[in-house]
């Protein structure tokens, strides 16, 4: 029974990894090498990867990725932290309405949303404004499952600190950000390797609102590329392994963190 | 009893109306990006609206039954149900397999459940990428099938219509693998040792141990399994960066076509009744869903 266990997990384990080194290798390749679809390279080239890393719109599409994940995270943990303090703290109603509210959105899909929501960022011109549709991601991405990790996690931490505080002459806003903020790192941890990558890797926002050279971020880069020069494979390939390096380099560093996280948020939903 | 206006009760007062504050900030945010477009979606599927003029016209509710009877949605409908019952099924018997397979015990998990996961930790884009050079026609699918002499299966499979459906059913089974499998590991662990103990001494192992002691245990884990696939109902970044829906429709989904009817076809008011209409058969079918497997949870 153990070698049938081994033969299914081995087996499983080359679906999934060999397409991945597949897209991998062929970054390594010439571009005639990948044309004839043979798996490794005949020998290594790293003429791609010099040619993509050398391209001054590449450099700024990793750039424009970087600051729209690092400005939506910051951002976002913020505002889940002023969100999560009043709905785990206080009994009245108009707070648990309001998670309610918050949770409620996530079941909507993306489509139903965009249609309108196209039409009101060109209607107030912040297409092509990474500061905004920062924003955008921190409201869509971050809010919404932000606000029930923190809100949960709030719950465990018992009430004796922010009432010392409080004896102490600490305002409200001050309790926040000195007795509860500190406190955050783990639920701050999760959503960071939940929704980083996510953020990251989101393909519809982009498409829509940032499509100006300057500001597309590195996964519509890649969108636009594969469909502008086809025929580029080697180049094609080089910039999928960029666009792989960040969140696969998180995943190595954070990987206890994210089964976790995965398993909790799933055990989150139970509530 | 009374409360007296003393300190106390201002300053309980004062912090009502800071938390207030405190959760109007990020509230303001989410209703303008999310719950506002949401509300507005809503409100713009009452109308024949084309996305650009200055006037339209209410017009109830055609919308909503154009939906039903408009031949490009119905058949994206039945597309996306075929996709997603795929999904599911597919992706609920190859999670929870290999959970079990993984559970039993195996040396090296940890490098098994590693690369299950990295699939998704890349976009779209980039798995479109890799899978098109492999399902291509000189892809890498079909230069194995020609080396191990099996020509008669080399086709282009994300050009023809028979096999592009599942060929995007399949990729998305294969990205979304390690997160299910995730969940139900998580479900196995959580099953305390002496049940199991138990149910082999009573001689419940093999097959009727995992439905009448395991099974129930992690009904749970399926619970939000399944609830995960319906969500796929409303699939679009795959499948517009693959296939654009294409050929001939044979994978145009409807949040394909919600897409379409808006931003090429300028039907606002229809892509907005829509997409109201994709939202509530998913809202349907979760709560159904959870219901039914819920009842199927046992508490241990």
């Amino acid at each position: 029974m153990a070698i049938f266990r081994y033969a299914l997990a081995v087996g499983a384990l080359m679906v999934i990894g060999i397409p991945i080194l597949y897209g991998f290798l062929g970054a390594f390749k010439q571009n005639s090498e990948v044309l004839l679809s043979r798996f490794l390279p005949e020998s290594v080239y790293f003429g791609n990867l010099m040619r993509v890393l050398g391209d001054q719109r590449v450099l700024r599409a990793v750039v424009n990725s970087f600051y729209i994940c690092l400005f939506s995270l910051i951002v976002g943990c913020v505002l889940c932290l002023l969100a999560a303090v009043p709905i785990a703290r206080r009994t009245e109603r108009i707070f648990g309405v309001l998670y309610a509210i918050f949770l409620s959105s996530m079941i909507v899909p993306a489509i139903a949303s965009f249609v309108t929501l196209y039409v009101m960022m060109a209607r107030l011109r912040l297409v092509n404004n990474t500061s905004a549709v920062s924003l955008l991601y921190a409201a869509q991405f971050m809010l919404p499952i932000g606000v029930l990790i923190f809100t949960s996690f709030l719950r465990t931490v018992p009430l004796e600190l922010e009432e010392a505080a409080k004896m102490e002459g600490c305002g409200y806003f001050g309790r926040i950000f000195h007795v509860s903020a500190p406190l955050i790192r783990a639920p701050v941890l999760s959503l960071a390797v939940l929704q980083l990558p996510a953020v990251w890797n989101e393909f519809l926002i982009p498409l829509l609102f940032l499509r100006k050279q300057e500001t597309k971020p590195l996964t519509l880069l890649i969108y636009n590329f594969t469909n502008e020069h086809e025929s580029d494979f080697g180049a094609i390939f080089a910039l999928i392994v960029v666009g792989m390096i960040v969140p696969l380099a998180l995943f190595l560093v954070a990987r206890k963190k994210i089964e976790e996280s995965v398993g909790a948020t799933a055990g989150g939903v139970k509530g | 009893m009374k409360r007296t206006p003393g300190l106390r009760g201002k300053l309980e007062r004062r912090d009502f109306r800071a938390a207030l504050l405190s959760i109007a900030i990020p509230f303001v945010l989410f209703f303008a990006f999310v719950y506002f477009p949401q509300l507005m979606n809503v409100f713009l599927s009452f109308t024949d609206w084309n996305g650009y003029s200055s006037s339209f016209s209410f017009v109830g509710l055609a919308n909503y039954a154009k939906f039903f009877t408009y031949e490009p949605m119905t058949s994206a409908m039945v597309n996306s149900f075929v996709f997603t019952l795929s999904v599911t099924v597919l992706g609920l018997v190859t999670q929870l397999g290999m959970a079990l397979v993984l559970y039993r015990g195996i040396r090296g998990v940890g490098f098994f459940k590693t690369v299950f996961y990295m699939p998704l930790l890349f976009s779209w884009v980039i798995q479109s990428v890799i899978w098109n050079s492999i399902l291509r026609f000189n892809g890498l699918l079909n230069t194995l099938l020609q080396s191990i002499g099996l020509e008669v299966l080399i086709r282009d499979w994300l050009g023809e219509i028979g096999t592009s459906m599942a060929a995007v059913i399949f990729v998305n089974t294969w990205a979304g693998f390690g997160y299910g499998l995730i969940i139900f590991l998580a479900g196995l662990m959580s099953i305390p040792r002496e049940i199991e103990e138990a149910a082999q001494i009573d001689g419940a192992s093999g097959f009727r141990g995992f439905r009448h002691i395991t099974l129930p245990l992690i009904m749970y884990s399926v619970t939000i399994d399944l609830f995960l696939g319906i969500r796929t109902l409303s699939t679009f970044d795959l499948i517009f960066i693959m296939t654009r829906g294409g050929p001939r429709g044979s994978t145009r989904t409807v949040a394909l076509a919600i897409y379409e009817e808006a931003f090429r076809f300028d039907r606002v008011g229809f892509a907005a009744a829509s997409a109201v209409l994709l939202t509530c058969i998913i809202g349907v079918l979760a709560f159904l869903q959870v219901r039914t497997t819920r009842r199927l949870e046992v508490q241990h």
